[in-house]
């Protein structure tokens, strides 16, 4: 009886054990686990611990908080992400006309190059008489050689068609072999999508593209906004094993209420990166701050105070958050440009730019601009999301003239 | 008595202050919308682009505001964002013998000089400008960019016939000619002495200089001197307290980060010498409403002389005792 009682204490212990050691080593490997001991340099010791996910069929692990670097300028803050154990950059061929690839290139070169893994965009398509036209393989291998150039690599990790407008472009033969040829030579370990299309367009890209069975990868829009489709269809990729990346993980651009003390981007990272199918998020960062305030998510998941605030931010802006449907144009009589009117409002309370609000209402005629709504007793416009439109348009004549 | 004469007491008075006070407002209401609405790109501009009758405007001239820009330019639309991107103009060409000749022109108004001096050095990279067009400018046949005034130009041709391939830069020019504004290059740019500096290497930082949220906007560029490639930056705040208090921030972020900061003397009393990570010694001090500083020092000395410099004509550009 003892022996068994034993037997059993073992057993009990044994699997606790074993649950905690696979939890962790699948769901929350640190930098020193994957990187061993952190890089010396500015801060290292101050380095939140760092969530690392496999990027589907990829099998890389990459870091849940990513580096999507477009916007930067400043070296420093590369650094900076390198030291906190961020082991995914993106960027794009047409990023600063290429400065940006020069840039991340000199450092991660600096850095060491193996430690991290580099995602680039080719654009397979340009303009030519107002539309879009597919490019050739030939000039999409040639701007792939410029982009490794810059980047002063022979190879990178995940290359991706550039912006995806047209659900039929992944399955086109110039795409396949361009994505093969690159796959075959070496110069991309593997090939994805990325698309920031609205609607159906969205869910026929991931659908046609899952079809080809080809792509390793998806850069997609995905914010506590997007509607539950757009979730669906990632989720049927991610069950085929693609990789997924969120991208504009911050919906819209107002920022919080001082006076309700939210901090919504935090929570908006969390939503996306506590969706199961996300393998990692890569908002765009310019300084230092935003580097800490995102990488503060990491290690917490999503709770009902989140939720709360989310919410909570949702319900102080979208009241004044025009999402730009254009149905409220036509209930106008007198023409005012409800929509711009909207756009200069949202510079001024979501951007924080009242000279650009301003400026922008200036240039509407006075036929356009909300003179016409100061002295309407009748309005007729209606906005089918809820917005107040005579209100706002009020509001914004007597702050702008 | 005169009937504008206000009585001094009695009911009529407040009744007159309001009649008073809203022709004031409508006046003042009449006059602001009346004023002419000021375009920064004028309606005409792409026509007389048109470099010869071999060319012409394929279709309408298009138009993108930041809400949209994604569309046009994907995610680096932010990019343009950032920067205070009002709206974006632009036009196809396209040349009647070539057939498949195409050149395509945005025009980016960004509301200021500074900010598209900002887009423009971005995009260029550490270059002289090479073509004489608008305030600086670059590019070769394929691409050409320039800035003039508070708009950004892009250009970019796709020319076949050898005879042609100029036609991108007569047709810049001829948009450079015709967009309203000066070829100055804006203010700002002179908070750092020209002297040993390296040209093309200016840049204006929206965001973060060295990545500090707290030394949000400025100049930076390099400099030469005693054979080393040195940075210097002048951050602009809303004033001198705020910029004590910027330098306070980033001394306190050196303390954290385990680096010593030794004072800077004859410098002003906050002047401060660490080490920034990546970037060697640096140097900084406040001028007035700036934070002016010099890194990527091997030695202070070179440092010293350039700091002083920087000093000298933020003094002087800015009237600052």
């Amino acid at each position: 009886m003892k022996e068994k009682q034993f037997t059993r204490r073992r057993f009990l212990k044994n699997l606790t054990l074993t649950c905690t050691c696979s939890t962790l080593g699948v769901h929350a490997l640190t930098a020193r686990h994957v990187w061993g001991k952190p890089p010396k340099g500015a801060g290292s010791n101050q380095s939140a611990p760092m969530e690392y996910r496999t990027l589907g069929k990829t099998g890389l692990k990459v870091s849940a908080l990513s580096f999507g670097v477009m916007r930067l300028s400043e070296p420093a803050v590369l650094f900076k992400a390198l030291d906190m154990g961020i082991n995914y950059f993106d960027t794009a061929h047409r990023y600063q006309n290429g400065n940006n690839e020069i840039m991340l290139g000199k450092v991660l070169k600096q850095y060491g190059r193996s430690k991290v893994f580099i995602a680039t965009k080719i654009p397979p398509y340009y303009k030519q008489f107002g539309s879009k036209r597919l490019n050739d393989q030939k000039s999409m291998e040639t701007m792939m050689e410029e982009s490794l150039r810059r980047l002063q690599t022979d190879y990178v990790d995940v290359v991706f068609l550039h912006s995806i407008t047209d659900p039929e472009w992944p399955v086109h033969d110039e795409m396949l072999g361009f994505c093969q040829k690159m796959k075959k030579t070496g110069k991309a370990r593997f090939v994805g999508i990325s698309f920031h299309t609205t609607g159906q367009t969205y869910v026929d890209t991931v659908d046609r593209s899952l079809e080809t069975g080809f792509y390793d990868v998806f850069l997609a829009t995905l914010n506590y906004k997007s509607p539950p489709e757009h979730i669906q269809a990632l989720q049927r990729a991610r069950q085929k094993d693609v990789g997924i990346i969120a991208m504009k993980t911050q919906a819209g651009g107002y920022k919080p209420e001082a006076k309700l003390s939210l901090n919504p981007h935090q929570a908006a990272l969390k939503w996306v990166l506590d969706c199961g199918f996300v393998d990692c998020a890569i908002p765009g960062m310019v300084n230092r701050q935003q580097l800490a305030e995102n990488a503060g998510v990491m290690g917490k998941r999503i709770g009902w105070s989140d939720r709360k605030t989310l919410s909570a931010y949702y319900d102080a802006v979208k009241d004044r958050y025009c999402l730009r449907c254009g149905n409220c144009i036509s209930s106008c009589k007198k023409q005012v440009d409800i929509s711009t009117i909207h756009r200069c409002l949202m510079y001024w309370e979501g951007y924080e730019d009242f000279d650009l609000g301003r400026a922008t209402y200036r240039q509407l005629s006075p036929a356009e601009n909300a003179l016409a709504c100061m002295g309407c007793t009748a309005p007729t416009c209606n906005c089918i999301n809820g917005i107040k439109i005579s209100e706002r348009m009020r509001h914004a004549h007597i702050h702008f003239t | 008595m005169p009937i504008f004469i206000l009585p001094e007491t009695g009911p009529a008075r407040p009744a007159l202050r309001c009649c008073i006070t809203l022709l004031m407002i409508l006046f003042f209401l009449a006059v602001t919308c009346i004023t002419p609405r000021a375009e920064s790109v004028p309606g005409p501009i792409f026509r007389s682009a048109l470099p010869s009758p071999e060319w012409q405007i394929d279709g309408q001239p298009y138009g993108f505001v930041p809400q949209n820009l994604y569309e046009y330019i994907n995610g680096e639309a932010e990019f343009f964002i950032a920067f205070g991107f009002i709206e974006l103009k632009g036009a196809n060409y396209t040349s009647v013998a070539g057939g498949k000749d195409t050149v395509t022109i945005d025009i980016y108004d960004m509301g200021n000089k500074l900010n598209a001096f900002g887009v423009f050095q971005s995009k260029r990279g550490g270059r002289a400008s090479a073509l004489n067009l608008g305030a600086a400018s670059d590019g070769s046949d394929g691409y050409l960019a320039f800035y003039k005034d508070r708009v950004f130009v892009e250009i970019q041709a796709y020319i076949t016939r050898e005879k042609e391939k100029h036609m991108a830069e007569t047709m810049a020019a001829s948009i450079a000619a015709h967009l309203p504004g000066d070829n100055t290059p804006p203010p700002e740019l002179f908070y750092l002495p020209e002297k040993n500096r390296i040209a093309g290497s200016e840049r204006y930082i929206n965001g973060g200089i060295l990545g500090h949220a707290f030394l949000d906007r400025g100049m930076v560029c390099n400099y030469r001197i005693q054979g080393q490639k040195v940075t210097a930056f002048v951050a602009m705040l809303a004033s001198p307290q705020d910029a004590v208090h910027a330098l306070e921030q980033h001394r306190s972020f050196f303390l954290k980060s385990g680096k010593k900061c030794r004072p800077l003397d004859r410098f002003g009393k906050y002047g401060f010498v660490s080490e920034e990570p990546y970037h060697q010694k640096i140097m900084e001090t406040q001028v007035g409403a700036f934070v002016a500083g010099v890194y990527d020092l091997n030695t202070l000395e070179a440092g010293q002389t350039l700091l002083a410099d920087i000093i000298t004509t933020l003094k002087q550009k800015e009237n600052i005792r």
